[in-house]
């Protein structure tokens, strides 16, 4: 069975782990705080193979019970974004949580990270496309989810998003979907 | 009325945070679907309601699980499960009207503001879209003279303001195949009014 080190705290594990319960695939959680640091890695009893979300996403890609198609074109940019975005975001996030007094957590940066996913989100609703990865939820969908789903922790005012707002009830409301610290399990 | 969201943005099961000017305030669709609007902010500790969750149709606050009922009174406290809530314990709430595809809310603040009825008519939401613009510069841009919104064309706009230096723009289209096209127009004007002021 697959393993993937990861920590409670860190996004990227998180993302790992949702892709796993929303795709069906077994995996079993080891506590690793290098994760922190590094990202998750996934392997098993025979070896490694992926150190970093976007490896382990293309991992589980391969898998033959997985029906997900990997971005390929201009869906693997916005991929590509995504995972950079969450970099950022994660950045942002620990050190609005690690700072010794509150601080103003939403730089510029991050703030045009959640305009770009308000505007793709709003875009492929108005022409009909349910997820950012398509018909069904994918790749793009799980990695920008932390994003959304922990945006309370830097202080936005998740009034300014409707469509992330959206977006994050519908990705709660798939069956196998699961919870990180800052996601609380109760909505 | 002040005009806060899109009908299509609050569904059963959403719980909307909305600010306009210094009031923050909270919206939510019961089961009957009718849409509630209070302070947001419950009675017991100050919690944000917004953060709360939908539980036997009622508003449950996230930090100890009070509920209040769509009359915003308060029906159950965990914590005391055998304890009738006396019927002092209620939210404030807003009076919540929902007509051509958007939410408009009458804030008591308000009482100087003529109170301008709400667009009429049958509109299909297109977005919400937040202008890092004062309501004074999209009022000009828009040729928005009074009141929260106007209808020009086949589009209705209406604007209220989250922050001094933001205002959402509220877009609705009578025809619902233009839903893209006034979308791509309304993040041209965005675009543009960042760039003045810039």
């Amino acid at each position: 069975m697959l393993s993937l080190n990861g920590w409670v705290m860190d996004e990227r594990s998180y993302a790992a782990r949702l892709a796993a319960s929303l795709l069906a695939i077994p995996l079993t959680i080891q506590t690793d705080r290098r994760a922190e640091i590094f990202g998750p890695t996934l392997g098993d009893e025979e070896g490694v193979y992926g150190v970093g979300l976007y490896e382990i996403l293309r991992h589980f890609s391969r898998l033959p019970n997985v029906d997900r198609a990997w971005p390929e074109g201009d869906s693997r940019l916005v991929l590509e974004w995504a995972l950079e975005a969450l970099e950022s975001f994660a950045q942002a996030r620990r050190q609005a949580l690690g700072a010794t007094m509150p601080e103003k957590a939403e730089t510029d940066a991050i703030t045009l990270i959640f305009r770009m996913l308000e505007d793709r989100l709003s875009k492929a609703f108005l022409e009909g496309q349910e997820w950012l990865s398509g018909t069904s939820v994918g790749f793009i969908d799980i990695a920008v989810f932390p994003i959304a789903g922990l945006a309370r922790d830097l202080g936005l005012g998740m009034d300014l998003y409707p469509a992330v707002r959206r977006f994050v009830r519908k990705v709660r409301q798939l069956p196998g979907f699961v919870t990180m610290p800052g996601i609380a399990a109760c909505h | 009325m002040i005009p806060v969201a899109l009908s299509m943005d609050v569904v059963f099961g959403d719980i909307v945070p909305v600010r306009h000017e210094v009031q923050e305030l909270v919206l939510w669709r019961d089961e009957e679907g009718m849409v509630h609007g209070w302070e947001d902010r419950c009675p017991h500790r100050g919690v944000r309601l917004s953060l709360g969750f939908i539980r036997n149709n009622r508003l449950a606050c996230l930090y100890h699980g009070w509920q209040f009922d769509h009359e915003g009174r308060c029906r159950a406290i965990p914590s005391h499960p055998s304890l009738n809530p006396p019927s002092t314990i209620r939210t404030e709430n807003f009076r919540v009207e929902e007509k051509a595809g958007l939410i408009w809310i009458a804030l008591r603040n308000d009482a100087k503001r003529p109170l301008v009825p709400p667009a009429e008519g049958a509109w299909h939401g297109v977005r919400s879209l937040a202008i890092r613009a004062t309501l004074a510069a999209l009022r000009e841009a828009l040729v928005l003279e009074t009141g929260q919104w106007r209808v020009s064309s086949d589009r209705l706009l209406a604007v209220h303001s989250p922050e001094e230096e933001i205002t959402m723009v509220h877009m609705a289209v009578s025809d619902a195949s233009a839903r893209v096209k006034a979308a791509e127009w309304l993040l041209d004007l965005r675009d543009s009014m960042e760039e003045i002021r810039c």
